[in-house]
């Protein structure tokens, strides 16, 4: 016999499996296809043609194009650790201390995620360029300008996500760890940064992943010797987008879902079901 | 008998509100001290004070003779438990315990061999391998315990500890921690607005009402001999007659004149109250027996099990309800007057007792 669905089991409802499977499909089937013709057998790559990889032989075999991969990546590691450490200094000030103009100083933090990209973008652009940052330094240090973009916006995003996890922190752990002995330092050390580490692990996943594929502020800050993979793949894309492009995208996209199920697997397994 | 903790002179206020309002108390060495009183009374705000978690706006806090007022909170002799236990959720049960000897320098092997020995006294052993959220309510509870006991403080303070926990739990910690007192030796100081908790595990008891002390006394005295109004209705059921101290000495109640109590030291026509608790109080039906000092109609009857409370109506109003209980020696509930029924009350003499506020 056939039970009705209960009130609350909306998966057993038929439309609103079809609502769920429409969502699905509307969010991944772009997705779904640049990858699917990553493996397409055609220059044109307009219509199917056959499987190859082919074309991911010829991605790492671009020279510009590893590269810029290779950029992209040591610029998301560098500008996620020093994004991390800054927003969690800020979030821990924020929360810890009370001082003249707080709210404001909250308000500033958050600024860089609401200003237009663009904007941004321009101003780097003038901001290194009045100040003289040479453009000709040796190759680590020749991406120190879009670094120090990165940070600019990805470190409020760990702030933000910091600072929620610390409104949720229960102040008695810290007053049990200073009546134990603990000074100032050590309450930070034992108590307070374990409590963050969630937090901070998805900041810093955000800061990756926003560095990894950031295009308009990176345009406005690389030069002709630091092209990132997200501006390299604009450059080819505007010769002819051949399934090379698929190819190289793919990979971004393997890279970064493989270092987000890594994360939170590390965390899950570092915290057994522990309550948030 | 030598002195654990001394507050004197202790104010404190958050804002408008006056939390403290010159305090003072001495707490002597082994003694299990109990601050009583309802919920925002400053109990709290005195224990933490005493923990050096807060600061007083005035007054001196002496731990062992020696003034703590400069000390900070991680170099005084006290350690505290929480009433949300605080355990630190990323921590063994081990480390959690270890913990205030780790940060202090002792070294990992003597601090866990302490660590166990501690969790040995709560009756955890083998629990240290666990997580916090392994554990249960009670077993949290213990842990807290041993945590705060295994730097063997010179006084432990413990805020509401009991009041997380089931009624049935509360019961068997309630004989724990007295035991468990009586074996450390250690004075222990419990914050607590449960007045039967803090009458069954203390052995005195100082009872609050918004910053200020109203009462210190053992527990006996503390109910049988209460300082004013208050004290005598926070702790237990209490009848109050409005009375008048007449020339002779005596109070006497307004519209019962069988209602009298010797009072001392009070001068003649001042307004006082004369308390009677329930319990002390006997009631037979009307007649064939000598008149008692009151005469009512039994309104109402409160089963509760053990006992059954009675409502006498003596006189019209909101005044003239009596309460009157009666433990329930016999297992059929008829033998007692049920509603309706005449009876007169009767009490000792001594039984009476004048507050004079």
């Amino acid at each position: 016999m056939r039970i009705p669905p209960g009130p609350l089991e909306f998966t057993r409802r038929t439309w609103i499996r079809l609502v769920l499977l429409a969502t699905f499909a509307f969010l991944y089937a772009p997705i779904a296809t640049l990858v699917a013709y990553s493996f397409n057998d055609s220059r044109r790559n307009i219509v199917w043609r056959g499987f190859t990889t082919r074309y991911y032989e010829r991605a790492m075999a671009n020279d510009g194009l590893v590269e810029a991969f290779g950029n992209s990546l040591l610029i998301a590691l560098a500008a996620t650790v020093v994004s991390t450490v800054l927003g969690a200094m800020t979030a821990y000030a924020l929360w810890r201390f009370r001082f003249r103009l707080k709210p404001l100083c909250e308000g500033v933090v958050v600024l860089p995620i609401v200003i237009p990209e663009i904007c941004m973008g321009v101003a780097m652009l003038v901001f290194f360029a009045r100040i003289g940052w040479p453009g000709d330094l040796p190759w680590p240090i020749s991406l120190s300008r879009i670094t120090i973009a990165h940070v600019t916006f990805c470190f409020p995003f760990v702030a933000v996500v910091a600072r929620a996890r610390l409104s949720r922190f229960n102040d008695e752990l810290a007053e049990a760890a200073r009546d134990l002995g603990a000074g100032e330092w050590a309450v930070l050390r034992d108590v307070i940064l374990p409590h963050m580490r969630p937090g901070l692990v998805a900041g810093a996943l955000l800061a990756f992943t926003l560095s990894l594929d950031d295009f308009v502020i990176t345009f406005f800050t690389s030069g002709p010797d630091t092209v990132t993979f997200p501006v390299k793949i604009y450059s080819m894309v505007r010769f002819s987008v051949t399934p090379e492009v698929n190819a190289a995208s793919t990979v971004l996209i393997a890279v970064t879902v493989t270092v987000t199920v890594v994360a939170m697997w590390l965390q899950n397994r570092t915290r057994p079901g522990a309550a948030p | 008998m030598t002195e654990a903790v001394r507050v004197g002179g202790i104010c404190k206020r958050f804002g408008a509100v006056t939390a403290l309002a010159e305090v003072s108390l001495r707490i002597e060495a082994g003694e299990f001290f109990a601050l009583l009183g309802p919920s925002g009374c400053g109990k709290s705000t005195l224990l933490r004070i005493m923990a050096g978690l807060e600061h007083p706006d005035q007054g001196s806090v002496f731990i062992d003779g020696i003034d703590v007022g400069r000390t900070p909170a991680n170099r005084r002799p006290v350690n505290m438990v929480f009433q949300s236990y605080a355990l630190f959720p990323h921590m063994s049960v081990r480390s959690n315990v270890a913990y205030g000897l780790r940060v202090t320098g002792t070294g990992r092997a003597e601090a866990h061999e302490r660590a166990e020995a501690a969790l040995g006294l709560v009756r955890l052993t083998g629990y240290g391998e666990r997580m916090p959220h392994q554990l249960s309510g009670g077993e949290s509870q213990r842990v807290a315990l041993a945590r705060a006991l295994v730097k063997r403080p010179r006084v432990l303070l413990l805020d509401e500890p009991l009041s997380a926990l089931d009624a049935r739990l509360r019961d068997e910690m309630r004989l724990e921690l007295v035991t468990l007192q009586k074996t450390v030796g250690i004075t222990f100081i419990i914050v607590t607005h449960d007045q039967e908790e803090a009458l069954s595990m203390a052995d005195r008891v100082a009872v609050m009402e918004t910053g200020r002390i109203r009462q210190v006394a053992p527990p006996a005295e503390l109910y049988e001999a209460p300082a004013d109004r208050f004290v005598a209705t926070f702790i237990g059921q209490v009848n109050l007659f409005p009375a008048t101290i007449g020339a002779d000495g005596t109070a006497q109640a307004h519209p019962f004149p069988g209602v009298t109590a010797r009072a001392r030291g009070i001068g003649a026509g001042r307004q006082v109250w004369i308390a009677v608790r329930p319990e002390k109080i006997t009631m037979a039906p009307r007649g064939g027996v000598p008149a008692g000092r009151l005469s009512g109609v039994v309104e109402e009857v409160v089963y509760r099990g053990d006992l059954s409370v009675y409502l006498v109506r003596c006189m019209a109003g909101p005044d003239g309800l009596v309460r009157v209980s009666r433990a329930n020696a016999a297992r059929t509930a008829d033998r007692l007057p049920g509603p309706g029924t005449e009876v007169v009350l009767d009490w000792a003499e001594d039984c009476a007792v004048v507050l004079a506020s």
